[in-house]
């Protein structure tokens, strides 16, 4: 590729010797090679999930890291070759930036030495060098790890009512797009498909954690799931639009009073967790664009949680199917 | 601007740039300029080298903590903040050259993408990483709040990566600043096939962005 790149002329300033113009055909090439190699990466990063999911073959870790780091070092050989042109410049750059990766190896290996053979002088030194670094000590941890204390600040927020109210409205939804969704009636998939869109906005845990529900969730989900109802009727599916609308009906047929009583705080945490667990769309409904969210977003101020009244019947398979 | 350019010179700025007299001649300083900023660029290095190895040792002591962390990020987001900057790479490369060219106006142009590209990879990490996930309470250290950790050790994830994540988006802040100075001043034909050191400088500092940037997102996004 070298000859791509001419050396500037050099009566324009005196011997110049490293003045290397690189022309944007090079660039383009480098360029090319760049966006390939992130693909690649990418692509190892996901066979390698793939494999481990599908044929049940675990590769040793090092594979992993070893693929990617390989490849992070050729792209930024290209990045330093040509598009900084240590390629083309006086070599001491190169010296500089060589002894420059040298220490940072030095660096590195004497931590890892440290790190990994404590155990080979001294038994009790094996394993974490200080017991700790849960952030047990901060305050307001209470001396639990600050992912504990989390927890349990999380679960003083699920036990006030309005989130519970909302928690049990989704479960209803989340029932109902069930039900529709194992029917064979006309319009059952379309209207599965609106009621499943419903709750998982419902589920959205970013709500619930950012903006705590307001009162009056009840009548703010039937009012959406109407609105839904009578959309599916002007596009002619009025099966569907029943559907919804019994749907809608149910909701608003809740008993909150009794709903609340029987429903715990440990139960709507888990089911929470659950939907935690299963993916991390959570955090990306939020900040914008993620389909169905925005379009069941019509004045819900939004709360979260995939809330199971009946908290034994936890986790009938809507799991796999509920992640976009 | 008048009191400059006499009746004895109508060159334009890049063309009458005369190097420091220490200097024989303006490719001893061009050299001079860029060895040093090279130099510059290995601290630089073993600054973010900090992070890794903090990223090393902790990995090495609490890999559930790591694999639970590298799971809450979307992958999508980190190729897509990649192929960004490689982008903005590109055309900050194209620029030099076409200073190199004399090229002005493209030159211009393609420092403008540049600027567009850095901005473009600030938003993606600011609206889709950033502020959902801390206002969810993926925070580092002490301010660490979400509810769903199953690795006690979480918070150090959040730390190691907001720490590498954070101080890159500050050199990325403080490139888009050198180039819009360089730009600024590429409007007053501050620089020619002849002299082009700030720019070829500024270009340096972006690569090194990118460059720690190709290591930053395996390591964060699809090391599990």
């Amino acid at each position: 590729m070298s000859h791509s790149a001419q050396h500037a002329d050099a009566h324009d300033h005196g011997e110049s010797h490293s003045h290397a113009i690189v022309g944007p055909g090079l660039l383009r090439t480098v360029l090319a090679f760049l966006l390939f190699f992130t693909v690649l990466t990418v692509a190892f990063a996901q066979i390698e999930v793939y494999v481990e999911h599908a044929v049940g073959i675990r590769l040793p870790w090092w594979v992993n890291v070893i693929g990617a780091m390989s490849i992070a070092t050729v792209k930024s050989v290209l990045v330093m070759a040509y598009f900084m042109q240590l390629r083309y410049d006086n070599p001491i750059n190169t010296l500089a930036m060589l002894f420059c990766f040298f220490a940072l190896g030095l660096f590195l290996m004497f931590t890892g030495l440290d790190l990994f053979s404590r155990g080979m002088v001294y038994d009790f030194k094996s394993g974490p060098v200080i017991a700790g670094g849960t952030g047990a000590g901060v305050p307001g941890a209470n001396n639990q790890p600050l992912t504990q204390a989390a927890k349990v600040r999380f679960k003083e927020r699920l036990a006030e009512n309005n989130t519970r109210e909302w928690l049990i409205c989704a479960a209803k939804v989340e029932d109902a797009a069930n039900a529709a969704a194992h029917s064979k009636d006309a319009g059952a998939a379309e209207a599965a498909a609106v009621l499943a869109a419903q709750a998982h906005h419902m589920m959205d845990l970013h709500a619930v954690m950012v903006h705590p529900p307001e009162a009056g969730a009840q009548a703010v989900v039937v009012r959406d799931l109407e609105a839904q109802a009578n959309t599916l009727r002007t596009k002619g599916n009025a099966a569907a639009a029943e559907l919804v609308a019994a749907a809608a009906r149910s909701v608003q047929g809740i008993d909150m009073a009794q709903a609340r009583a029987s429903y715990s705080v440990e139960a709507m945490f888990d089911r929470l967790a659950a939907v935690a667990h299963g993916g991390h769309h959570e955090d990306h409904g939020a900040a914008s664009s993620s389909g169905n969210a925005s379009r069941a977003r019509t004045g819900v101020t939004g709360v979260t949680g995939h809330a199971a009244p009946h908290a034994n019947e936890s986790g009938h398979g809507h799991g796999s199917e509920a992640t976009p | 601007m008048s009191t400059l350019s006499t009746s004895s010179s109508s060159k334009p700025l890049w063309a009458r740039y005369k190097p420091a007299i220490h200097f024989r001649n303006a490719a001893e300083e061009f050299d001079a300029c860029k060895l040093g900023f090279w130099l510059f660029l290995t601290t630089e290095v073993l600054l973010f080298g900090g992070i890794f190895c903090a990223y090393f040792i902790f990995r090495t002591l609490y890999p559930d903590a790591w694999k639970e962390g590298s799971g809450l990020l979307d992958w999508r987001f980190g190729a897509g903040n990649t192929v960004v900057l490689l982008l903005s790479s590109y055309t900050m490369a194209v620029s030099i050259y076409c200073i190199q060219k004399d090229q002005q106006f493209r030159a211009q142009l393609n420092l403008i993408a540049t600027l567009f590209f850095g901005a473009l990879f600030l938003y993606i990490k600011l609206a889709y990483e950033y502020i959902p996930k801390w206002s969810v309470g993926k925070r580092p250290g002490s301010m660490f709040d979400y509810p769903f950790a199953e690795s006690a050790h979480l918070p150090l994830w959040w730390s190691v990566y907001y720490c590498g994540t954070a101080i890159h988006a500050a050199h990325v802040i403080i490139g888009m600043i050198l180039i819009a100075r360089v730009l600024w001043r590429t409007t007053k034909r501050h620089y020619g096939p002849t002299h082009y050191t700030m720019v070829e400088i500024t270009g340096l500092y972006w690569h090194l962005v990118d460059l720690i940037w190709i290591f930053l997102f395996p390591l964060l996004y699809l090391i599990h």
